[in-house]
């Protein structure tokens, strides 16, 4: 039942982590097909009734994919109608993944209408949101609408890195590679360096040829060599697209390229078909030098028609500052660094305060546990003092009776029964289950005060003093000399504390009690003894062998 | 056993090898000639994509551009939802000058598809393209348009 309910729970956890997906299936395969191939998604959508969606989220998503579908196949919006309801209702529910796409299709949809500062925004805001790693086919939609953005702001080295971006992310799509290839040579063109140019221009050539951007390939040339001075080869190159889709942009160079020369007839042709160009700059041009032709011969209806329509292009396309877009890219790319390094840093304190709640946490139940284990000892250590104490007790007893010995056996045989189970059990206290009677040590020195007082300090929980230590080994110097004369040994180097364990062992002071006496765990203490195995009779073995053959001198 | 065969049958197979080597280049011919007549059909009606002369719309490329401006009608469906678009197409021009061939090489939109179509069809004759003097067929691709004020 537990497990079910943590099951349940994980469930519901990932499924609110996870973005929200629509019930309609037309929805559903027009999002499958929209990124590869926008114009079947644009015919699928085109067939579907927008009021046979189910909830709000489909609306808000078939606007999405409609405007989605009309970018990627080529066209342009003259208002924002369609993704507004989108923006709206995922600003609401602060789907990111979503959020990031409608953005990212309005600053695209701002971009076509010239409204370039705003469109920045928007995609600027989508970049900041968008988990390109899981979506590379919008990262390229993303980085050419940005780089493209750019490049109309007249911020050509910003245009230049986001369509490198774009080249980098950018699918097997043979026209996609080249028409951003091109783009790239155009940029280098402008900013003056052939090279570059000439080296992206060949990518595109060695690609181009079955693609539908072959032409802007061609008429980019022709551009280049115009700039050059080179009047045959943007000619030739210029010429043969004139029957192609860059036609109108082709004849644009050639108007240039005639109006240099002065041929007014066919400037005058070229400018005509210019003004269908999808350059802006190139429209513009061109209505300004037919206005001026028409003025020159006269034919004010011409001009007035022209001026009218030139006028139309200035109120489409909003005047762009390019320092001032760059500076706003710098600011907003600085702040979500910004922002990126306080998550981080709120990330670490997280983990840092974790790390210390568990250390302090840790710290505690270890201090719980040592307090309830030195216990423990005090307890084990204050057993075995009673039953020292007892025996002892008994044993004066006993011998009392004996010297008086008035009503005889049935007492003292009592009392030898006591002191039979006392002795059984401090040897249960004893690692190696001795009884008192082969401690092989004296009654005088086992039960000396000295001895008694260290028993009792470990009882305590208290550890030694100096002066303790000197009366214990001045107690045991005389009644055991060979001892002594071992530890003491100038080959041996004992150090204090090895001593002193030495010497409680002999006295079969308890582990627990020299622990607490030399103020170490009872592991130290093992790992002593086997130290002093070899420091003492050079031999390798356990810590029982040391305390065979320490408790065995006299 | 060895029998020579009449001298009536082989003079007949003599003859039979003769006349079969007059044929083989008769054939030879025929189909030669066959190929050429194919190869000038081909050549006839080569489709050009660079001929020396540009075919042009009546008028030239000013009258063209006025031609759409004023046949173009604006789908209604598309108008309402302010969608714009190019779309290029692509077709021949024959040595009649007549267009034949249509094809949408670069589709943006169902509705605005359908009036680049009718618009292109619907375009007088034009002037075919030419190599060394004489009319060929030429491919054109036209971009169309639709832009709303």
């Amino acid at each position: 039942m537990k497990r079910l309910i943590i099951l349940f729970c994980i469930t519901i956890a990932i499924a609110s982590c996870t973005s929200q997906q629509s019930g309609d299936s037309r929805l559903r395969m027009a999002d499958s097909l929209v990124s590869l191939h926008p114009y079947n998604a644009l015919i699928l959508l085109d067939s579907l009734d927008e009021r046979t969606l189910s909830s709000t989220f489909d609306s808000a998503f078939y606007n999405l994919l409609l405007v989605e579908a009309l970018h990627g196949a080529g066209n342009t919006l003259g208002n924002d109608s369609l993704i507004l309801i989108s923006e709206r209702y995922f600003e609401q529910t602060k789907d990111k993944s979503f959020l990031a796409r409608t953005y990212l299709q309005r600053g695209i949809s701002l971009s076509d209408r010239g409204k370039l500062t705003k469109a920045i925004g928007y995609l600027k805001k989508a970049e900041s949101i968008i988990d390109l790693k899981a979506n590379h086919p919008i990262a390229y939609i993303l980085y050419s609408a940005i780089a493209r953005t750019n490049a109309a702001a007249q911020c050509k080295g910003l245009a230049l890195s986001y369509e490198k971006r774009a080249l980098a992310v950018c699918d097997t799509n043979v026209t996609r590679r080249v028409e951003t290839m091109n783009r790239i040579a155009t940029l280098y063109g402008d900013l003056d360096q052939p090279d570059s140019f000439k080296t992206y221009i060949n990518q595109c050539l060695s690609n181009s040829r079955y693609t539908i951007a072959q032409a802007d390939v061609m008429v980019n040339i022709g551009r280049f060599y115009l700039r050059q001075g080179q009047r045959e080869m943007a000619l030739h190159y210029l010429r043969a697209t004139l029957n192609s889709e860059a036609m109108y942009e082709a004849a644009g160079y050639l108007g240039e390229l005639f109006d240099s020369e002065g041929d007014r007839t066919k400037a005058q042709d070229y400018y005509f078909m210019a003004m269908e160009s999808c350059l802006p700059e190139m429209r513009t041009h061109a209505y300004q030098r037919l206005i001026h032709y028409a003025e020159i011969s006269g034919n004010h209806r011409l001009m007035t028609d022209l001026s009218l329509r030139l006028n139309q292009e200035y109120e489409k396309y909003q005047a762009v500052e390019p320092a001032e877009i760059a500076k706003y890219q710098a600011d907003f790319d600085a702040q979500q660094a910004s922002a990126r390094s306080h998550k981080q840093l709120a990330k670490v304190a997280f983990i840092i305060g974790i790390l210390v709640m568990v250390i302090v946490v840790g710290l505690l139940l270890h201090r719980r546990k040592m307090r309830r284990y030195r216990r423990l000892l005090e307890q084990t250590n204050a057993d075995y003092l009673d039953t020292l104490k007892r025996h002892e007790t008994a044993q004066r007893e006993l011998t009392n009776l004996r010297e008086v010995s008035i009503d005889g056996d049935a007492v003292i045989a009592q009392k030898t029964a006591e002191i039979d189970a006392l002795q059984q059990r401090l040897a249960q206290f004893q690692e190696d289950k001795m009884s008192p009677t082969d401690w092989n040590i004296g009654d005088s020195l086992l039960n000396s005060d000295v001895v008694f007082r260290m028993h009792d300090l470990a009882a305590q929980g208290r550890t030694a003093m100096p002066t303790d230590w000197q009366q214990l080994v001045e107690a045991i110097a005389p009644q055991l000399p060979g001892l002594m004369a071992k530890l003491s040994a100038p080959d041996c180097h004992l150090s204090d504390r090895e001593m002193r364990v030495c010497l409680l062992i002999r006295l079969r002071f308890i582990p627990s009690e020299i622990a607490t006496l030399v103020i170490a765990s009872p592991q130290v203490i093992t790992n002593i003894r086997v130290r002093l195995l070899e420091k003492i009779y050079r031999r390798k073995g356990g810590a029982r062998m040391f305390d065979e053959l320490i408790r065995a001198e006299k | 056993m060895y029998h020579l065969k009449p001298k009536s049958m082989k003079t007949k197979h003599l003859l039979i090898a003769m006349v079969m080597m007059l044929m083989m280049p008769i054939t030879t011919i025929q189909a030669e000639t066959a190929t050429a007549t194919v190869s000038l059909q081909q050549k006839k009606n080569k489709v050009y994509d660079q001929p020396e002369v540009l075919p042009e719309f009546p008028g030239g490329m000013q009258k063209l551009m006025e031609y759409l401006r004023t046949s173009v009608k604006y789908p209604s469906e598309a108008q309402k939802k302010s969608i714009q678009g190019r779309v290029l197409v692509q077709f021949i021009v024959e040595k009649n000058g007549t267009i034949s061939h249509l094809e949408i090489s670069q589709a943006t939109h169902p509705l605005l598809d359908n009036e680049a179509l009718r618009v292109v069809e619907s375009m007088p004759k034009w002037t075919p393209g030419k190599v060394k003097g004489k009319a060929v067929r030429t491919s054109m691709t036209l971009p169309i348009s639709f832009k709303l004020q």
